[in-house]
């Protein structure tokens, strides 16, 4: 079982980032914002992180940041996903330390095949 | 309707409905920064959302906002009213989309001049002059030529024909059919496939397309190949509307120019006929043999071009050219394109060119295609870039690729620090290719490897040399930071495995949130409750037949003991079910500013809006009957209660007029109050309208007090206003706001005193819910009455009820009690003479009256239902209900009845 935890502050977008990853082998986590997502994953197991970039509260750029610093979480990778579609928004998601950046919308089948490839299963193979 | 675009809806609203509430903040106490990011957020938000489900228009429409508020936040811009305005009219704009989405209505062809219109006013506050530049100037240069049409190219546009490629103006001469050509520039936004859209396309199905070309950039090697890099320009004939609205999607991405086919003809003229003259007969067969493309196009150009000059042998000559043209570079061109599949733009080239239909049906646009990839060396270096990336022995797929390529990127970045990204690289890759990584040399080596390229592979050199310099330096200071971070890994570690810790519980209850729920569900819930409660009535029916038919006196009892069990039971749960229906009235009230702020502009005047008691709790449904009455009645305020500004002055009220909301709970009732402190309304005036419109009768003119006078305005057909204006006398009276009122269970007062203000008082239950009602029977039928009107039953010998002048009155404890017949008002046969009379005492709005009624019965609780069909139509009828034993009781409306008795 793999969790992967999707943080957005759209509950569409949520959902459909859910219905797009979401396996029978997998668990979705879903987060409103930085700090929810930090608090719920502090504890948990979760094997990767879907993060939307414009957030209230504490946005993706911070919560990249905050996941890398954190000893525990250090290890899981991030996919920072964002309306931005500025090369700059993606160096600073790079920077702040995501391991992958795509552009919303995204499109539903590279989601799944990124996702896939990252953590692995997925009903696509 | 999908269910993601219900939540999608559902959610944008909750976004409109804030980014509006800021606006009016903002509007009244000036641009706080966290305001406009608040606006900002929701309204990029609902772009995200909509970009989902592909509506173009809307998402253009948040876009365009979105900036103008990212300007505004980064002070670029500063707030001005009229800002605000925009913003709320693009809100409302929106808000109107999702209405027609809910319903399916939506018409995005009808969308889109809206939207691009908007869009455009948004834009111009961020720049006055770019917004409009682009499409100004291609008016300009249209108005222009259609002005001197007979007049050659400019230079321009000749410049644009020779850019395009050598012979365009011929090519696109020959091929005019309409009175206008153009020539387009389409730069495709970098991340177009991103969004599903596909450029080459675009251009193909321009109207009237007669050839097109694409250029590329010569590409870095490390040049992200999913980004779009062309330049599109294609020729051909339509106007300008046509191909305005066909790049509709595209604004900002092209540049358009457009000219008359005459001045076109004229222009090529002299080019044609020097060139014509040139072409030895042999010149195309010997090209052909040779197989000297350049040499057959250049030719074909000429030939084409010659088409307005009818020559005989010309067309045979260009028949052939064509044909070999289409087959033999078009499969020329394949060939060189197909490696590069994953090269997009020669991808979607090839295959729109493999599309039969296209080749056949306008071949010479095809030709220029061939002809342009042929001669275009950036595609060919695309080609080898494709060719590489099709030879690793692991075959990778591209975004497999794509993420490998980013992660060796990552560890080559200058931001790159080993403790912070190595273990969610090494993590991600590891997990990717099965291996474990200790070290970035080994990680690097074996992306490098899974990637097997060379360019790359250099590129994992510099790496290594740069780390082995690196290192040194890393090593020292991982070793300073080895000792607190593993303090610190600890001390994370162990706080989750304490079960008595306080952080993970705090974690989980703050994870305890609302829940969304389906509106139809819980009314779904509220009817079973509802149907409960009726059939628990049944109980004490059965309990008196087992008393009376089975003898059984214990069972009886039991059975009574139940019921009491099951009837608390039930009222639990019904008071919990409408729990889970309560709003605050703010869910309603929250979009009165916005109207008020409106109205009060349209009429010029200054009106403030005070809403007190916000948070009171209220039924959802009962609130949201209740939003089209209290809107009709702040209308009312607004436009025949406050003065305009220069009357108040004079009247020395303050020049800004005001109007309280007013919402208080009282018991299990709700009492709000609309307040204002305008002119007043004279009672004598309503006396003598209400006369004029037949509402009262002369004596009656004389008989009722000014209070009573007040309260006519709620009469059928009633409206004090001389005049019809637009927002309140809309043909809808008062008297339909007192229907609505006493429909959702609730009365209305109005009290005024002129020159003071008016106000309107609407007491109303807290929920729709289960009534008391106290039965009683007339003529052998059952009848309810709701238990609150009731004030007491009693028994008088009938020769008490006197008569004094034309009304029946009844005095109980030295208090008169004017008293009606229900037999009479109900339509029912009078009852022969009793020496005892059942009087229910009710008491109205009007005072006590007296109900004469044949025999008391219990009370009972019951789910009132209005009436439906043509009962509808008896307004002495407030609702029926469902008895215990399946009889149908009809709920009496008292002030109905009443009104007819006298």
């Amino acid at each position: 079982m793999k969790t992967v935890m999707i943080v957005d502050d759209a509950s569409t977008v949520r959902m459909f980032h859910k219905m797009l990853v979401s396996t029978p082998d997998r668990i979705i986590e879903e987060a409103e914002n930085g700090v929810e997502a930090l608090e719920k994953a502090i504890g948990t197991q979760v094997d990767l992180f879907l993060v939307d970039v414009n957030m209230p509260k504490m946005d993706g750029y911070r919560l990249c940041k905050e996941i890398r610093r954190n000893e525990a979480l250090r290890a899981v990778p991030i996919i920072m996903v964002s309306t931005e579609s500025a090369n700059r928004d993606a160096e600073r998601a790079y920077q702040c330390g995501a391991n992958y950046y795509m552009t919303k919308p995204v499109d539903a089948d590279m989601l799944k095949l990124v996702v896939s490839a990252v953590i692995g299963g997925g009903s696509n193979e | 309707m999908s269910e993601l675009l219900d939540v999608f809806i559902g959610e944008s609203r909750e976004n409109l409905e804030s980014a509006s509430q800021e606006l009016l903040e903002i509007q009244s106490s000036g641009p706080a920064p966290e305001r406009v990011d608040k606006i900002f957020r929701d309204l990029h938000t609902i772009k995200g959302s909509s970009d989902l489900f592909d509506i173009k228009p809307l998402t253009r429409l948040a876009h365009a906002a979105e900036d103008l508020l990212d300007s505004v936040r980064a002070n670029e811009v500063s707030f001005s009213n009229d800002i605000g305005d925009l913003l709320l009219e693009a809100l409302d704009q929106i808000s109107i989309w999702f209405d027609e989405l809910e319903v399916g209505s939506q018409d995005l062809e009808q969308w889109q001049p809206i939207s691009v219109n908007l869009g455009a006013q948004l834009r111009h506050f961020i720049d006055p002059d770019a917004s409009c530049g682009s499409s100004n100037e291609n008016e300009a240069v249209s108005s222009k030529e259609s002005s001197s049409v007979n007049q050659n190219l400019t230079d321009t546009q000749r410049e644009l024909l020779a850019d395009f490629s050598e012979n365009a103006d011929l090519k696109l001469l020959c091929q005019t059919y309409g009175p206008y050509c153009y020539l387009i520039q389409y730069t495709p936004d970098e991340g177009c496939f991103f969004r599903g859209e596909d450029p080459v396309n675009v251009a193909l199905t321009l109207p009237g397309l007669k050839a097109f070309n694409i250029a590329m950039p010569e590409l870095d090697h490390d040049a992200d190949i999913y980004n779009c890099m062309t330049r599109i320009k294609a020729i051909g004939c339509a106007d300008e509307d046509v191909i305005k609205q066909h790049m509709a999607y595209y604004e900002g991405q092209y540049t358009v120019t457009f000219f008359s086919s005459q001045a076109l003809s004229a222009s090529c003229a002299s080019k044609i006929r020097e060139n014509i003259a040139q072409i030895p007969d042999e010149t195309l067969t010997d090209a052909i043999a040779d197989n000297n493309l350049e040499q057959v196009n250049s030719s074909a150009g000429l030939l084409l071009a010659s088409q307005d000059f009818s020559d005989a042998d010309c067309d045979d000559a260009k028949r052939v050219t064509l044909q070999f043209l289409s087959t033999a570079s078009e499969l020329d061109f394949l060939s060189r394109a197909e490696p590069s599949s994953h090269a997009e733009t020669a991808e979607s080239a090839s295959q729109s060119i493999s599309n039969e239909a296209f080749v056949g049906t306008d071949d010479k646009a095809s030709v220029n295609v061939l002809s342009n990839a042929d001669e275009d060396a950036p595609l060919k270096s695309n080609v080898k870039l494709a060719d590489i990336s099709a030879r690793p022995e692991k075959i990778l797929a591209p975004h497999e690729k794509a993420i490998l390529t980013q992660q060796l990127t990552l560890l080559n970045s200058d931001n790159y620090k080993t403790e912070l990204m190595f273990p969610s690289i090494a993590g991600l890759v590891g997990n990717m290719l099965g291996e474990t990584f200790s070290d970035e040399d080994t990680l690097a080596v074996a992306i490098c490897n899974a990637l097997d390229d060379e360019t790359i592979n250099e590129q994992a050199d510099e790496i290594h040399k740069q780390q082995s310099t690196e290192e040194a330096s890393a090593e020292t200071t991982q070793q300073t930071n080895t000792s607190p971070s593993t303090a610190d890994f600890s001390e994370i570690n162990t706080v989750p495995g304490r079960g008595d810790s306080p952080q993970p519980i705090k974690a989980e209850r703050q994870a305890v949130k609302m829940l969304k729920v389906d509106q139809t569900k819980i009314d779904y819930l509220m009817d079973i409750v509802g149907e409960l409660t009726v059939a628990k009535n049944s109980l004490p029916y059965l309990a008196k037949q087992a008393e009376e038919e089975g003898g059984s006196r214990k069972l009886s009892k039991q059975i009574k003991a139940h019921f009491s069990i099951v009837n608390r039971l039930t009222e639990s749960l019904q008071s919990a079910v409408l729990q889970i229906r309560m709003v605050p009235v703010s869910h309603v009230f929250q979009r009165y500013p916005r109207l008020i702020r409106d109205l009060a502009r349209k009429l010029d005047k200054k009106i403030e809006l005070c809403m007190q008691g916000e948070d009171t709790e209220f039924d959802k449904n009962l609130i949201e009957s209740l939003s089209e009455p209290l809107i009709h009645l702040l209308r009312n305020s607004i436009d025949h209660g406050i003065e305009s500004p220069e009357e108040r002055i004079e009247k020395g009220k303050p020049e800004t007029g005001r109007i309280d909301l007013i919402a208080t709970p009282l018991d299990d009732s709700v009492i709000i109050e609309i307040r204002d402190d305008g002119k007043g309304i004279d009672p004598n005036k309503i006396k003598l309208l209400a006369f004029q419109k037949g509402v009262i009768t002369e004596s009656q003119l004389e008989s009722i007090d000014d209070n009573e006078a007040l309260q006519l305005i709620f009469a059928a057909g009633f409206s004090t206003s001389e005049q019809v204006s637009d927002l309140s006398g809309r043909g809808v009276g008062m008297d339909a706001v007192k229907t609505m009122v006493s429909q959702a269970g609730g009365t209305i007062e109005m009290y005024s005193e002129v020159g003071v203000g008016t106000t309107f008082k609407l007491l109303l239950p807290q929920t729709m819910s289960v009534n008391r009602v106290m039965m009683f029977e007339v003529s052998d039928q059952m009848f309810g009455v709701g238990m609150d009107a009731v004030v007491e039953t009693v028994k008088v010998p009938t020769s008490d009820i006197q008569r004094i002048r034309n009304e029946h009155i009844l005095v109980i404890r030295e208090k008169l009690i004017p008293v009606c017949n229900l037999r009479e008002a109900l339509g029912f046969e009078q009852d022969v003479d009793r020496e005892e009379q059942s009087i229910l005492v009710v008491s109205t709005p009007q005072g006590e009256f007296g109900l004469i009624i044949d025999k008391f019965h219990e009370g009972i609780d019951v789910i009132q239902k209005p009436l439906e069909g043509v009962l509808a139509g008896y307004a002495h009828f407030s609702g029926t209900a469902l008895l215990g034993d399946g009889r149908v009781l009809l709920i009496i409306n008292v002030q109905e009845v009443l009104a007819k008795c006298r």
